[in-house]
């Protein structure tokens, strides 16, 4: 249990009150969340990195993360190591909504209810029915695009001649920025991310959730929270009046607005569909 | 004309949430009549997909927490659909009407072919790494499950390789084998027939000796034969040793 607590770096703010986990999205690490848990001190936070995210020296085995599961397992495996069973209100960004609404449904009782900020259940575009907002080709010009933003650029080409066994060593030296990641980590978070597609999953979510979502965002359009909502059980909606796709960082008085207002709802009125 | 236009670099500002307050001269030049994007218009217009989710999942998360962003690389689309890589420097913030992100924006044509021939040539590199790791342990398991003790000796007669059985018959003396020639292994009473053999193998005067027993110090004796080793192109490269001795029927 302990070296799930080191492999996602987790970090637990106050321990009294009911449990908040925040899950990052991609791109980032759970410093994103910063101006979020300020405003919760009555709850017992537990932020964490999944793992390669962020300065998270962990091995990073390519092949668990190569579809959202194991990311799911990363969040399920944090709350057993923390022994959390039920009660937990999950905030997830992202590609950690749909993270999220997975592991709800492989246990749906770990989960009260779920803040969704910025959710996509699929980035890509099903023509005629279903715009996620991008191609498959989109995602190639992404990891071209990464390869070329490593920060440290001797050190993205060191492994070549340290050898092939370098994941560890080259993960510790990255750039102290907070979106520096691993590149194995990051290369293959991103096509997790970007080939998922859960829509045939959400039919199958119980645990009541809030949507968040940002009036002009590029990564989930406006009609993607529509979508959303029409097929989440028990879901709210609620459009802040932001562009952008992390309003958490952006406008996070907002943000923690719509969290107190929907964290304040009692259980009974969780259930049905709100806008 | 400000000063703002006469840059020669991009500049744009925009609000906090990225719209676009201002486009200096360049900017707009480099974009091209064709282009629409004007003040008023989010930034993600001014970029082709891929740059735009680097946008939302990288740059902007570090602007808001870090308040700069420094050689972040990006493409722009230009007015006729072509993509022209950038160099990108943005820093500012604030709170209130006044705040506004400044961004600043280097052509990069020639470093962006240049990053991704030597991005190209790494995975190259890292590809052939994989290859020669994969192609070493397929040598080996083969050499292993040959039931023969096999080694190579290079030009000089040193050991280059050699299987699992090999040095199960050496013992101790396989690790001398890294310091020095083979011959010096071999007890003096038989090094000069080795050593003529060997020779012989080295030169292709004989590419295949005949059998000579291998006695060491405390090991049980074994018999070798030298067989001349040609590389590809058809060069002498060394010889290989290879045990003789009749495989047992099973």
């Amino acid at each position: 249990m302990k070296n799930i607590l080191e492999r996602n770096r987790v970090t637990v703010i106050g321990n009294s009150g009911p449990t908040m986990i925040y899950a990052h999205g991609f791109g980032c690490n759970q410093a994103m969340w910063h101006r979020i848990t300020s405003a919760f001190g009555q709850y017992r936070q537990v932020l964490f990195d999944y793992t390669g995210s962020g300065a998270a020296g962990a091995p990073f085995d390519a092949r668990r993360y190569a579809n959202l599961d194991g990311y799911v397992q990363d969040l399920l495996d944090v709350c057993d190591a923390l022994g959390l069973t039920e009660g937990v209100r999950l905030v997830g960004h992202s590609v950690s909504c749909s993270i999220g609404l997975l592991a709800s449904i492989a246990r749906p009782s770990l989960f009260e209810r779920m803040i969704l900020i910025g959710p996509s259940p699929c980035f890509l575009n099903d023509p005629p029915n279903y715009f996620g907002g991008f191609e498959r080709e989109d995602l190639a010009g992404l990891l071209d695009m990464m390869e070329q933003n490593y920060i440290g650029w001797a050190q993205y080409l060191a492994p070549v001649v340290a050898g092939a066994a370098q994941a560890e060593s080259t993960g510790a030296e990255l750039a102290a920025s907070f979106c520096s990641t691993d590149p194995l980590a990051a290369r293959t978070f991103a096509r997790a991310t970007f080939f998922a597609d859960n829509r045939a999953d959400l039919a199958a979510v119980t645990v009541p959730s809030l949507i968040l979502q940002h009036r002009h965002d590029a990564l989930a359009p406006l009609t993607v929270g529509d979508y959303l909502h029409a097929r989440l059980a028990n879901s709210r909606l609620e459009v802040l009046e932001v562009s952008g796709h992390c309003a958490h960082m952006s406008h996070p008085q907002l943000v923690v607005a719509a969290m107190r207002r929907y964290l304040s709802l009692a259980p009974a009125d969780l259930l049905g569909q709100h806008r | 004309m400000n000063l703002y236009d006469q840059l020669p670099c991009a500049v744009l500002q925009t609000d906090l949430e990225g719209k676009i307050i201002q486009m200096n001269a360049e900017l707009i030049r480099i974009l091209g009549p064709a282009s629409p994007v004007r003040p008023g218009a989010l930034m993600d217009e001014l970029l082709p997909p891929a740059s735009r989710i680097f946008l939302q999942t990288h740059v902007w998360p570090m602007l808001l927490r870090e308040a700069a962003v420094r050689e972040i690389y990006l493409h722009l689309r230009a007015g006729d659909a072509t993509r022209i890589p950038v160099m990108v420097n943005a820093s500012g913030g604030g709170e209130g009407a006044s705040a506004s992100y400044t961004w600043v924006m280097f052509v990069a044509r020639e470093r962006s072919l240049f990053e991704a021939e030597l991005i190209k040539a790494r995975n190259r590199a890292e590809a052939g790494s994989h290859a020669r790791e994969e192609n070493d342990h397929f040598t080996h398991t083969v050499a292993d499950l040959s039931g023969r003790a096999l080694a190579f000796l290079d030009l000089s007669a040193r050991c280059k390789f050699s299987n699992a059985r090999f040095a199960a018959l050496l013992g101790d003396h396989h690790a001398i084998l890294d310091q020095g020639p083979w011959l010096a292994q071999i007890e003096p009473g038989a090094r000069a027939a080795h050593g003529q053999a060997l020779e012989l193998a080295l030169t292709g005067a004989a590419p295949s000796s005949a059998a000579l027993a291998v006695a060491l110090a405390g090991r049980p004796a074994w018999s070798v034969r030298y067989l001349s080793s040609r590389s590809k192109a058809g060069l002498l490269d060394g010889c290989f040793l290879v045990e003789q001795r009749p495989i047992a029927a099973t």
